[in-house]
Parts: C-alpha cells; sequence; structure tokens
C-alpha cells in the first residue's frame, strides 16, 4: 500500500509539473499583445447650404495623454429606416482627426426625423476597434439683416419641421454671431432664442473690404440636441479700407526706401569709386611720369 | 629697364614660371575642360527646360547654387581681406601668397554671382534687379556691392603686376611672342622703377588694400543679412554677420594652403613656396578654426537653449542621423577640431597634413553653407501636409551637381589659364627677396624647423 501511494503521490506529482511546465512553456511562446484602446469623438456641423460636416476624432491614450491616430481609416454611417447606410470612409490626418461632407439633398432622416450617425473605427494590430453614435435633430436656420434709421440688426429665426411640415421654434438655445477675419472669427455678440428668434444690433465699426462687404456668422455651438448649426450672410455694412498706397512703381530711386538707406548707400558706394577713379588718375600719372623718365634716359 | 637679365637666380624664376605648357598641363586642361564643358551642358538644360531639372521648388526654393555662391564670395571677400591685411602690414612672408590670393578674390567673384543667377526662374528677366530694383532688399546691395569690389580686386591685382610686367617687357630670358611681349608692354605703363613711379604705385596698394578689407567685410556682413534679416529657424541671428566674415576668411585661407601646395608643385617653388608659409598660414588657419567654433557654439548653443518651438524642429533635423546628422557633425566639429590638432601638434605640422586638412576644411564649409541654407527651408512654419516629399524636402539633381563641379572646374582651369599669361608669385619681390636675403623670415614664436 504503501509503495502504491508513493506511486499515485509520484505519478500526480509529475502530471502536476508536466502541466505547469506546458502552461508556463505556453505562455512564453505565445505572448499576448496588449492592445492600446481607442476612443472616438463625433462632431456635426450644419452649413448655410445645408451641406452638413461630420468630423471624427480618434484618440488612443498613450503615456497617460489621449493622442490622436493618424493614417487610420474611418467610416461614417447613417441610419436610415432602422438600417446603417455607409455615408463614406475616411482616413485621419496627424492629429487623427477625419473629416466627411455630406451634401444637403442627401437623404439621412430615419423614422424618428432625427438624423443618427456612427462613426467607426475597427481596429488594427496596434488599435482597438472603437465606435461612436451621435443622435442630432435638424433644425433650420434663416438670417436677415435690416437697417432702419442707421441701426443695423442681424436676425435669426431657428425651427424645427415636424412630420407635418409644421414649424416649431426653439426655445432658450444659445446663438453666437460673428463675422469673419482673415485668421477666425471675431465675435460681434451673443443672444437666445425665444420662439425661435434672436436678434443683436450690429457694430457700425468693423472693417470689411475695399468696398465694406464682410461676412456675418451665425451660429448654435455644440449642443447636445442639435449640434453646430451656422449660417453666412455677406453684406457691406463694414467699413471700406482702401489698400492702395499710391504710387508705388518699381524703380530705383522710389521713395519706399528710406532716406538714410539711400544715403548710405549711395555714400559707400560712392566713396569707394572716388577712391576708384583716384586710382585711375594715379595709374595715367604712373605712365606719364614713365614717359618722361624715358625720354631722359634718352 | 628694371630687370636685371644678369641675375640668374630671376631668370630661372621666369623660365620656371612662365614655361610652356607640359603634357601633364595639356592633359590636366583637357580634363578640367571637359568637366567645364559637362556643367555648360546642364546649364543649356537648366536655361531651356527651367527650374524642374533642378530638386528647387516652391518649399525650398534654394539649394545647391546659393550654398556655391555664398561659398565662393566668402573665398573671393577672405582673399581681399587676407591680401589687404599682409600687404598693408608688410608681412615678411607675404610674397609667394599675394598674388595667388589676388586671383582667387578675382576669380571667386566672377564665378560666385552666376550660381546666384541660376537660382532666377526667369534668367531673361535679369535686367529688371536694376530696372526695377528695391533699394531696401540686401540683394539689390549685393548687386552693386559685388561690381564694385570685383572692380576693386581687378585694380589691386593689376597694380600688383604692374612691376612685374615692366619686368617681363625688359627681360630677355623669356620665350614669349611679340603679342604677348606687346601686352606687358602695354601693361606695364612704362614703369621704370623711378622713385616717383614706385611711390604711387605703392600708395596706391596700399589705398586699395586699405579700401577692400572694410568694402570685403561690409559684402560678406550683406551677403549673411540675406539670411540673417528673415525670421527663420537658424537664420535670423544677430551674430550672423561676424559668423559669416569668419567662416569667409577660415574658408580662404585653407583655399590659399590648398593653392599655394598645387602651385608648388606643379611649378617645383620649393625654394620660394617654404614650410614657412604653410605654418604661417597653417597658424591662421588654427586661430580663424577657434573664432570659427566659437561662433559655431554660440549660433547653436542659443538656439538650443532657449528651445523655441520653430527652431528645436530645425535643430531635431540638424542632429537626427537620417537627415542632416553627419553632415552636421562633419562642418561643425571635424572640420574644426582636425586643423587645431594638425597645426598645434608638432609632429603632425607638416606641408602635406596642413595642405589635406585645408580640403577637409573647404569641404566642410561648403556643407555648412549647405546646411545652413537647406534645412531651415524644409522647415516650415505651416505644416506641409498630403503633397509630394520632392516639394516639402530638397535633394540635387544630376543637373545642379554637374554645374556645381563645373564651376570648380572653370575656378582651376582660370587659375591654370590666368597663370600661363602672368606670373603666379610676384617676380619683383622674389627678386628684391634674392638681394636682402632670407634673414627676417622665421620668427621666434614658433620653431618652424621641427
Amino acid at each position: 500500500m504503501g509503495f502504491q501511494q508513493i506511486n499515485k503521490t509520484l505519478i500526480i506529482t509529475v502530471l502536476l509539473l508536466h502541466t505547469a511546465i506546458k502552461i508556463i512553456s505556453a505562455a512564453e511562446e505565445e505572448p499576448t499583445l496588449e492592445l492600446y484602446k481607442t476612443k472616438l469623438g463625433l462632431n456635426y456641423t450644419k452649413k448655410t447650404s445645408g451641406d452638413k460636416i461630420l468630423m471624427a476624432r480618434l484618440t488612443s491614450r498613450v503615456e497617460r495623454k489621449w493622442i490622436g491616430i493618424k493614417n487610420a481609416e474611418v467610416y461614417f454611417y447613417a441610419q436610415v429606416d432602422t438600417t446603417d447606410t455607409l455615408l463614406g470612409k475616411t482616413k485621419t490626418d496627424d492629429n487623427g482627426e477625419s473629416v466627411l461632407h455630406i451634401s444637403a439633398s442627401r437623404i439621412l432622416k430615419n423614422y424618428s426625423d432625427d438624423f443618427i450617425f456612427k462613426v467607426k473605427f475597427e481596429g488594427n494590430e496596434t488599435y482597438t476597434g472603437a465606435e461612436k453614435e451621435l443622435k442630432i435633430r435638424n433644425v433650420e436656420m434663416i438670417i436677415s439683416l435690416s437697417e432702419v434709421d442707421s441701426i443695423k440688426t442681424v436676425n435669426i429665426e431657428v425651427y424645427e419641421t415636424d412630420s407635418i411640415s409644421e414649424k416649431l421654434p426653439l426655445e432658450d438655445v444659445d446663438v453666437y454671431f460673428y463675422v469673419t477675419r482673415l485668421f477666425g472669427l471675431l465675435k460681434i455678440g451673443e443672444g437666445w432664442l425665444i420662439n425661435g428668434k434672436s436678434s443683436i444690433e450690429f457694430p457700425n465699426d468693423l472693417p470689411g473690404d475695399t468696398t465694406g462687404n464682410l461676412t456675418i456668422v451665425a451660429r448654435i455651438e455644440d449642443n447636445e440636441v442639435y449640434g453646430n448649426v451656422e449660417v453666412r450672410e455677406n453684406i457691406d455694412w463694414g467699413i471700406a479700407i482702401s489698400h492702395n498706397p499710391g504710387n508705388t512703381a518699381r524703380e530705383l530711386w522710389t521713395r519706399t526706401a528710406p532716406l538714410w538707406m539711400i544715403i548710405s548707400l549711395v555714400s559707400l558706394l560712392s566713396f569707394a569709386w572716388i577712391i576708384y577713379i583716384m586710382l585711375f588718375y594715379n595709374m595715367y600719372r604712373i605712365r606719364k611720369t614713365g614717359s618722361i623718365s624715358n625720354n631722359n634716359i634718352d | 629697364m628694371i630687370a636685371d637679365n644678369k641675375n640668374p637666380e630671376i631668370n630661372n624664376l621666369v623660365v620656371k614660371l612662365l614655361k610652356k605648357t607640359g603634357k601633364k598641363g595639356y592633359y590636366w586642361g583637357f580634363f578640367l575642360l571637359l568637366i567645364v564643358i559637362a556643367g555648360t551642358y546642364a546649364l543649356v538644360i537648366q536655361i531651356t527646360k527651367g527650374h524642374i531639372v533642378t530638386g528647387m521648388r516652391d518649399n525650398v526654393a534654394w539649394g545647391l547654387y546659393i550654398a556655391n555662391f555664398i561659398f565662393f564670395m566668402g573665398l573671393s571677400y577672405a582673399s581681399a581681406i587676407i591680401s589687404g591685411l599682409l600687404r598693408l602690414f608688410r608681412v615678411s612672408w607675404r610674397r609667394p601668397v599675394i598674388r595667388i590670393t589676388d586671383l582667387m578674390t578675382i576669380i571667386s567673384a566672377i564665378i560666385g554671382p552666376l550660381y546666384i543667377l541660376l537660382c532666377i526662374g526667369r534668367i531673361d528677366r535679369l535686367h529688371h534687379l536694376i530696372v526695377y530694383a528695391r533699394i531696401q532688399s540686401p540683394i539689390i546691395w549685393d548687386v552693386f556691392a559685388i561690381s564694385t569690389f570685383l572692380i576693386g580686386g581687378i585694380i589691386i591685382l593689376y597694380l600688383g603686376l604692374i612691376e612685374d610686367f615692366a619686368l617681363l617687357r625688359d627681360n630677355h630670358f623669356i620665350k614669349a611672342g611679340k603679342l604677348r611681349k606687346r601686352l606687358y608692354k602695354l601693361l606695364a605703363l612704362r614703369y621704370n622703377k623711378s622713385p616717383e613711379q614706385t611711390k604711387i604705385l605703392y600708395n596706391n596698394l596700399d589705398l586699395i588694400s586699405a579700401l577692400l578689407i572694410p568694402v570685403a567685410i561690409i559684402l560678406s556682413t550683406i551677403l549673411s543679412w540675406v539670411f540673417g534679416l528673415t525670421l527663420r529657424p537658424g537664420w535670423n541671428s544677430t551674430i550672423f554677420g561676424p559668423y559669416f566674415v569668419f567662416a569667409s576668411i577660415y574658408s580662404g585661407i585653407a583655399a590659399i594652403i590648398v593653392a599655394l601646395w598645387i602651385f608648388r608643385k606643379a611649378y617645383h617653388l620649393e625654394k620660394y613656396i617654404t614650410k614657412v608659409h604653410f605654418i604661417k598660414l597653417g597658424i591662421l588657419l588654427l586661430v580663424l578654426s577657434i573664432l570659427y567654433g566659437y561662433f559655431t557654439f554660440n549660433e547653436y548653443f542659443s538656439i538650443w537653449y532657449s528651445s523655441e518651438k520653430w527652431d528645436t524642429k530645425l535643430l531635431a533635423k540638424l542632429f537626427d542621423f537620417s537627415q542632416y546628422g553627419w553632415l552636421f557633425i562633419f562642418s561643425n566639429y571635424v572640420g574644426i577640431l582636425l586643423p587645431i590638432i594638425v597645426v598645434a601638434v608638432p609632429w603632425l605640422r607638416r606641408i602635406n597634413n596642413i595642405a589635406v586638412v585645408s580640403v577637409i576644411v573647404i569641404i566642410s564649409l561648403w556643407i555648412k553653407r549647405y546646411i545652413i541654407v537647406v534645412p531651415t527651408l524644409e522647415t516650415t512654419l505651416f505644416p506641409i501636409q498630403d503633397t509630394r516629399e520632392a516639394w516639402i524636402n530638397y535633394s540635387p539633381t544630376w543637373v545642379e551637381w554637374s554645374i556645381t563641379i563645373g564651376g570648380v572646374a572653370m575656378i582651376c582651369l582660370l587659375f591654370m589659364l590666368v597663370s600661363r599669361l602672368i606670373p603666379i608669385m610676384p617676380l619683383k619681390e622674389a627678386l628684391d627677396k634674392e638681394k636682402i636675403g632670407n634673414k627676417n623670415i622665421v620668427p621666434e614664436l614658433w620653431d618652424f624647423n621641427k
């Protein structure tokens, strides 16, 4: 019995050891590669023309920082009649951003009259996949500009359209007003919608282009229900700025060069050339005295 | 008559310097001519097809050519400064050096500006530079100043030659044709060593030497301003003016050493161009390498320490061994430290070693000009995405290389041709040296016999 008991214990020990070695070697042979987790953000903007822009940002947390993943393929979908329809695929740029333009004519609405967008990254050998859904209620924004007794007003009207084409004005939504400048937007005021309407008085001191034209922008920004909606309108309410500096013919003696510069350059060059003339005269003197000396020798 | 026809030494030197070209000379001349022809062929292609045959594009609009321009103009300015200083301070060992220096001033000032013309897209509108000149532009200052400088260089060379022309006019040992004799006679300006003529001549030489030194310094500074006044990383630096001046003199001394070494070998001038000359010039090279190294350190250290975003991007390129790292090491370490070691260590201080080190200095300083120009232009302020690699980064094409090498060959060929017509060493001063003896040549500070 004693011998059998020892034998059993030995066999179990050997089996256990074998299993343990197998597990360890298997773990060594197939190291599990941990993928970086990713996150997708999705942003919606509706433009004046009715075109929509979807912007996705794919990020990953590397060394405790969220960094954009570049060159990743991102798929955009819209839920139309309960099915996901592919809108398009794009690649992310250096910041992990990817943009999709959707034409105004494209039908996106589903049974609930809302837009349901989805963006998807399928993952690769380094990153896990990710997706994000965004539900947006479509609104119409109309801008109108009026001038009464030289008071210029920017008016906004925003409404939803229900299933029987009835206008439903928006309430208590913030609206921001801007004018476009060379490198961005200049804020000129903000308001909120009462019965779907809002207005601001336009300032009189903004510079426009050569004929006073400028572009006024009204926006609903980062709204949870409506996303970003903007309208733009051009009007000559700016101060006309003339950049004509007068006669700027490109010529040597133009007044555009500062006087001190002209004086310095001309004096330096003249100084050198006066010395050259002196040297040439001295060469002439060498030749002249040489001939006299020769005559003397003769 | 100023020639000493009875002096065998001077006759020997005259014969040596103006002897007929031998077989080797013809081979060399032919070889150089072939390279020049290849360069000219590339030039024709560039003119007919436009800049598309070069590596220059919208973003990096300057490349090899501008590096050549700065380099050759630097040589020219440096030669004028060195020649002026040697003359004004009556440096005793100047004699074999001075003519080569004067020639380098002119030849480099002729070839150098040709490269800037190649950077112009519409060469047919070259005259617009003058017709529609903008006096605010450092490039226009360069146009006026380089022309003035070139004429100054020709004057100084000619004035230095008058005595030699007179000597050649009177020397019966030269087997020269009638035309050449007539030319010598014409150019000698009836000089017959009268006290009055000698006084005028030397006053003239002093005057032009004194003028060309500041002119060359100003020009070198203006050249630096083409970059220094621009708000770009690695260019917008307050020390760029003096940095360019010292870099020019540094490369100029190295080029003079190499030219001396070549002419010494080619014309067997070992008696006239001695170890003393190489060591003296070597010491100048050493001093300049320290000064240049000091400026280089200041330049890069301040950029690196301030860590401005745009500058940091440039430095990352320069330190990256897959981009400009090796060129950076070669130009800023090898090109600076090697001359110091070779000249400072007595047993390394040999003619051939100094000549080899000078060649390395010349190459390193050319590379330095290249890495001043190109990496900065490749470091854009605005990010450029989704465009062709060739539009962002520059790589020179065979056309640019051919024109560059053709230019170097042209300089060598011009030196060769000119040395057939005029003595490469001042005969008159060599004659004087024969009379005065060799007493004051070796100063006490350095032991040149080691």
